[in-house]
């Protein structure tokens, strides 16, 4: 491999860490410190399109993380490009400070594989850049029974699986909203029936969401109920769609980026649609 | 060494256009100090222009590797550059040389290293071979850089290899470094030449001391001056037998020390003509000084060297 600003001593780290690779995720063609995006000042020093169309960017360092790494993650993160960034560094090489390091890499979304001649060992996994601007859920702002959902979606989320992370929202969204229906109709809270009108059989529990929420939006009765408005019905019956798309894979680049765009968007809106829902609930006790 | 200033030119030219110049006697490039580098050239840009001379159709390196592979490294498209035309070998050598004989100073072993072919081509220019002041002169290093590289240069591949891959981690994780190196080959150069009967195999008596300094029996790479001391026993008229049978059993693995080894054999003998040459020095001074130049704390500090004085010469007649 022809590399020119890695140490010659990092060489043969450089070249057991594409063995690795080839081994691990199928890559059969890395590219020597080739440019991975014209705009982005970093080149990593080996590079490859991974079949879902990340760049998997392999840095080599003598150290977990190198510090140089924290101004290439943040240009990466600004540009929402779809990059996941492994450094590569000689196994038996701890430094002193490996536990920080370690650590500042797993906040960054950063993987660490430690590397041997003849094997490699991952010390945690990379997320995927373009992912890592999402906005925190500030778990503070939730009762405490979501807390530990919220964590999982979130962990889910940025662990490079957006799609079942949005899901494990939804799957909260779907449980309050159920719930508010019963309690609703339990209390009474929704209109009379107009003359000749049949009362609604759906079973609010297990019937189809999609359809609970068009019966709650028909049924409720804004006099008796104002806690639950019609625009915040509205809202929810608008992820209905999305509740189990597991997303379809992207076909090029350029696909790969505007879905991870949208799916960052659609995270924060199910997060702050869900504290909505939680808040204007309260005077229920659901 | 001629370059022609007014065919230097200084240009915006593509990172991807320049080649590294394969004479660079500079061979390592430790990563913290490139990442520093990396990190200002990140904030600032490249702000001295690296110095490139032009090959048919790309420019090749004579000065700032290291600024133009962190340019690589942040994609940078241009990279601000003298250029100058192409010079012959040993121009091109000597221009690398000089270059850092006035700035950074490379690793003496890369120095050490690239020196037989800086003295073959003058030897080719001068038509003799080039002296110490030639060299130097040439180069723009010092003679007694040129020394330590000497040492260097004459050490066996396998310590040379050894001491590159050395040379590649952070200085302070170092343990193995040149000044160990040239402190030592210094050393066993004077025992050889002082008393040569007690090196048997120099290679085998530079792996038993390099033992033990990875060891700490040898705890200090200066400890290798006694060494020499040692050597030179006659000088201080100590027992030039005792010397060589210390230095034999300093050379097999023991634990036997350097400073053992010194303290066994002429550390008192050294420790004895330190003495009289200070007290020689003393009496040449006092005999300078006149009663007026003789102020209170002088005064009170001569009684108190004339009180020890008596008391040691009552105690020697006492003794005799």
């Amino acid at each position: 491999m022809n590399f020119r600003y890695l140490a010659d001593h990092l060489r043969s780290t450089g070249e057991a860490a594409a063995r690795f690779f080839k081994t691990e995720q199928g890559i059969s063609k890395f590219e020597v410190e080739a440019p991975i995006d014209k705009h982005l000042g970093y080149r990593p020093a080996l590079g490859a399109m991974t079949r879902d169309y990340h760049h998997l960017c392999i840095e080599v360092s003598e150290s977990p993380y190198p510090r140089s790494l924290d101004a290439v993650v943040l240009d990466i993160v600004n540009r929402a490009l779809p990059v996941k960034l492994f450094v590569a560094f000689p196994g038996g090489t701890e430094p002193a400070d490996y536990k920080q390091l370690v650590d500042r890499a797993r906040t960054n979304g950063v993987g660490v594989v430690e590397i041997f001649p003849d094997r490699g060992e991952v010390i945690h996994q990379a997320t995927p850049l373009s992912l890592m601007s999402v906005r925190r859920i500030e778990k503070g702002r939730f009762p405490l029974r979501y807390r530990a959902a919220l964590s999982e979606a979130e962990a889910v989320f940025l662990s490079g699986s957006p799609s079942p992370g949005c899901q494990l929202i939804y799957q909260e969204i779907e449980n309050l909203s159920r719930a508010i229906a019963e309690k609703t109709k339990a209390l009474r809270l929704w209109r009379a029936l107009r003359p000749g009108e049949k009362a609604p059989r759906l079973n609010l529990r297990r019937g189809p969401w999609a359809k609970v929420l068009e019966t709650l939006q028909g049924h409720l009765d804004p006099q008796k109920c104002s806690c639950i408005e019609r625009a915040l019905l509205n809202r929810i019956a608008g992820v209905t769609p999305y509740r189990n798309e597991t997303g379809h894979r992207a076909r090029n680049r350029v696909e790969r980026m505007k879905r991870d765009k949208e799916i960052r968007t659609r995270f924060e809106s199910a997060c702050d649609l869900l504290l909505d829902l939680v808040n204007a609930s309260k005077p229920l006790r659901v | 060494m001629q370059v022609s200033s007014e065919m230097t030119r200084l240009m915006e030219i593509s990172v991807e256009q320049i080649d590294r110049n394969p004479e660079n006697p500079r061979l390592v490039f430790r990563s913290p100090e490139l990442e520093d580098l990396l990190e200002s050239i990140r904030r600032y840009g490249v702000q001295v222009p690296i110095s490139v001379y032009k090959s048919p159709k790309r420019f090749v390196l004579i000065d700032g590797e290291r600024r133009w592979r962190c340019c690589l490294k942040l994609n940078k498209k241009t990279i601000p550059a003298l250029v100058q035309e192409k010079p012959d070998p040993l121009t091109n050598l000597l221009l690398m040389f000089n270059i850092h004989a006035l700035r950074e100073q490379w690793d003496l072993l890369t120095i050490a290293l690239k020196l037989p072919r800086v003295i073959d081509l003058l030897e080719k220019k001068l038509g003799k071979r080039p002296n110490e002041r030639e060299l130097a002169e040439e180069t723009g290093l010092s003679r007694g850089l040129f020394r330590r590289c000497k040492l260097l240069m004459d050490l066996p591949q396998r310590y040379r290899d050894e001491l590159l891959k050395e040379l590649n981690k952070p200085k302070p994780e170092q343990l193995l470094t040149e000044d160990l190196f040239i402190e030592m080959e210094r050393s066993l150069k004077t025992v050889q030449r002082s008393l040569p009967s007690v090196i048997d195999d120099k290679d085998r008596v530079r792996q038993v001391l390099l033992a033990k300094y990875q060891q700490k029996v040898i705890r200090n790479i200066t400890d290798f001056r006694n060494m020499a001391k040692i050597a030179r026993a006659e000088r201080v008229s100590a027992d030039t037998a005792k010397a060589s049978t210390v230095l034999r059993r300093l050379f097999e693995p023991n634990e036997y020390s350097i400073e053992s080894a010194y303290r066994d054999s002429v550390g008192e003998a050294y420790t004895e003509r330190d003495l009289l040459t200070r007290i020689k020095g003393l009496l040449e001074q006092l005999e300078d000084l006149t009663p007026t130049q003789l102020d209170e704390d002088m005064v009170e500090l001569l009684r108190e060297l004339m009180r020890r004085v008596d008391g040691l010469l009552r105690a020697s007649h006492h003794e005799l």
